[in-house]
């Protein structure tokens, strides 16, 4: 058949014509973090939008490496996660923000057991956070909020916040409001709260390229159960 | 320059490179040239890996191998029960790691008898993973720390908590006397969540009778669950068969099993099972080898974690079976129900 010099331009050939990013099929790639499991999500939003395609992801290294390889029309994430260097290099230049009582952005909190942090020797602690971004960058992310070097504890998914409390493996996490309420709920530990003074985005759906308006009308008009599961009660055009 | 061919090496390779490109063309080079790696320049951050063949290992190295991208190379060894113990040290010989990962019982093993005839080297700092009974293994390892393999009583009843109607408070456990340790820092745990661990402590060695006695004895104890530990001992099939399926038979309340298996409805056994999270076991013990890796490829601390991450199963046909009352809304926090 062919040589061993052959085969291997083929294979680089085929490497990056496979690798070339192009809207695909699928329509919209979720990564939104949440007490549900991805499939559960991605059933409510199909539901509300059957004419969409929709993958919900449950890790973040997944929903990059599958925009990586073949972007969708859409994405809907956090808006950090959607503001990335690693989305923002494929264009999805038309925004739609999640709102919830008119605020784009949500209070993040500190959360200890017993009593507060002292927010002076905040260096000195181990800080428990959700990993929306990939190890490195999450760290650098964090560092730029608080505006000094933190030394972060990683959880991959939201109800594991819990344990880092539960087994001293993080002096404190930094949560958002909406979670901290959620814990509140699960926990009886005495979970007490220091504020920081730091807001994050809220959801967001970006869009491939140009407007599209089947993508647009349906984000729009989500039903108020899977609103509030993304954290939400409201999606407008950026401003 | 001293060089070393990485297919005669290892039979399995986890090449984790900052960019797929890069990794893509420089694996393509190396098959294509049949090229050796040169080791002082490729083996900077080179990671060793010993592990037996099976999912949930492969699971826990693509968790480590996502999340160490760009900064470490894995080199997966597989290992099995024949598996010569010359292996690991000719691997690490040839390799010349900067840090090792030990996956399961069995390399671990293998490496505690490494090190008991090399007690003379000085060991490179080991991380061990998904291996039972981690804390006792660890007293003959140097330079070794890992997360265990067995998830703590608390994280299972906290989340069963949020699915049941009823409340759990006093949550039943029969354990073997070699299990103490593990049990007295469970019961600590609970505390914390106002949940209190009833336990029953039995002998190392156990019969039908003995066992039979003790559980008739717990499960009328007015307690709000039970909560079988994972321990081969009592869980041996003769146990199955003749003590926890009949006496759990009239036992409406939730069983919590550390075996996915045991909640089969035909066995009608556990209702509620909760198993680590094998990717993200591997992503937390990716965070111990970057804490190392920042230290200067050192250990400074003697720490053992529990894992943090798990995946559970909710038999959601035998809880109705048994008049056990779901919160409905809160079963799409699980990851598998059986219906």
């Amino acid at each position: 058949m062919f040589s061993r010099s052959q085969s291997f331009i083929i294979a680089i050939i085929t490497y990056f014509i496979i690798g070339l990013p192009m809207a695909n099929a699928i329509d919209l790639y979720v990564f939104y973090p949440t007490d549900i499991r991805p499939k559960s999500l991605q059933k409510k939003i199909n539901s509300n939008c059957p004419n969409i395609n929709t993958v919900a992801f449950g890790r973040i290294v997944d929903f990059y490496r599958e925009i990586d390889k073949l972007p969708p029309k859409a994405i809907l994430s956090l808006k950090p996660v959607v503001s990335h260097d690693k989305v923002t290099k494929t264009p999805y230049t038309s925004h739609l923000n999640g709102s919830k009582q008119g605020q784009y952005n949500e209070e993040y909190i500190l959360v200890s057991i017993d009593k507060p942090v002292n927010l002076k020797h905040l260096e000195q602690l181990k800080i428990g956070v959700l990993d929306i971004l990939g190890r490195r960058e999450m760290k650098r992310f964090v560092n730029k909020l608080f505006k000094k070097p933190i030394n972060i504890k990683r959880v991959i998914k939201t109800e594991d916040f819990l344990p880092l409390l539960t087994f001293k493996l993080a002096d404190a996490i930094f949560v958002s409001k909406t979670t901290f309420e959620k814990l509140q709920k699960k926990s009886k530990q005495n979970l007490i709260t220091t504020p920081t003074g730091i807001h994050i985005g809220l959801a967001v759906t970006g869009i491939y390229k140009q407007k599209n308006d089947e993508i647009t009308q349906c984000i729009k008009n989500m039903n108020r159960q899977t609103n509030r599961l993304l954290g939400v009660d409201h999606w407008e055009a950026q401003p | 320059m001293k060089t070393k061919r990485f297919s005669s090496i290892t039979q399995g390779i986890t090449q984790v490179l900052h960019s797929r490109t890069l990794s893509f063309i420089l694996l393509s080079l190396s098959l294509l040239l049949g090229m050796s790696i040169s080791h002082s320049e490729q083996m900077d951050n080179t990671i060793l890996l010993f592990s037996p063949r099976g999912n949930n290992f492969q699971d826990t190295i693509k968790g480590l191998s996502d999340d160490l991208a760009g900064d470490a190379i894995i080199i997966t060894k597989w290992m099995n029960n024949t598996t010569e113990n010359d292996s690991i040290a000719q691997s690490i010989k040839k390799i010349n790691p900067r840090l090792l990962v030990f996956l399961g019982n069995t390399p671990l093993q293998a490496y505690t008898r490494y090190q008991k005839q090399h007690s003379d080297k000085k060991f490179i700092p080991a991380i061990a993973l998904s291996a039972l009974h981690l804390d006792r293994q660890l007293k003959y390892l140097n330079n070794t720390i890992g997360i265990r393999y067995e998830i703590p009583a608390v994280t299972s009843l906290v989340q069963l908590r949020t699915i049941v109607k009823a409340p759990i408070k006093r949550v039943g456990v029969i354990y073997r006397q070699w299990m103490n340790d593990f049990i007295v820092q469970n019961k600590a745990y609970c505390k914390q969540e106002d949940i209190e661990l009833v336990a029953i402590r039995m002998p190392n060695s156990i019969s039908i009778n003995r066992l039979s006695y003790q559980l008739k004895h717990l499960l009328h104890k007015d307690i709000d669950a039970l909560w079988v530990v994972n321990d081969n001992g009592l869980l041996h099939a003769r146990f199955i068969q003749n003590v926890w399926v009949p006496l759990l038979k009239n036992f409406n309340k939730p069983v919590v099993v550390g075996i996915q298996k045991l909640t089969k409805t035909n066995l009608n056994f556990g209702i509620f099972s909760v198993e680590a999270d094998h990717y993200a076991l591997g992503v937390q013990g990716a965070e111990m080898i970057a804490e190392i890796m920042a230290n200067g490829w050192k250990i400074d601390t003697h720490k053992v974690e529990p894992p943090v991450s798990i995946n559970n199963i909710l038999n959601v046909k035998l809880s109705n079976k048994k008049n056990i009352r779901l919160n409905q809304q809160k079963l799409e926090q699980l990851d598998t129900l059986i219906q």
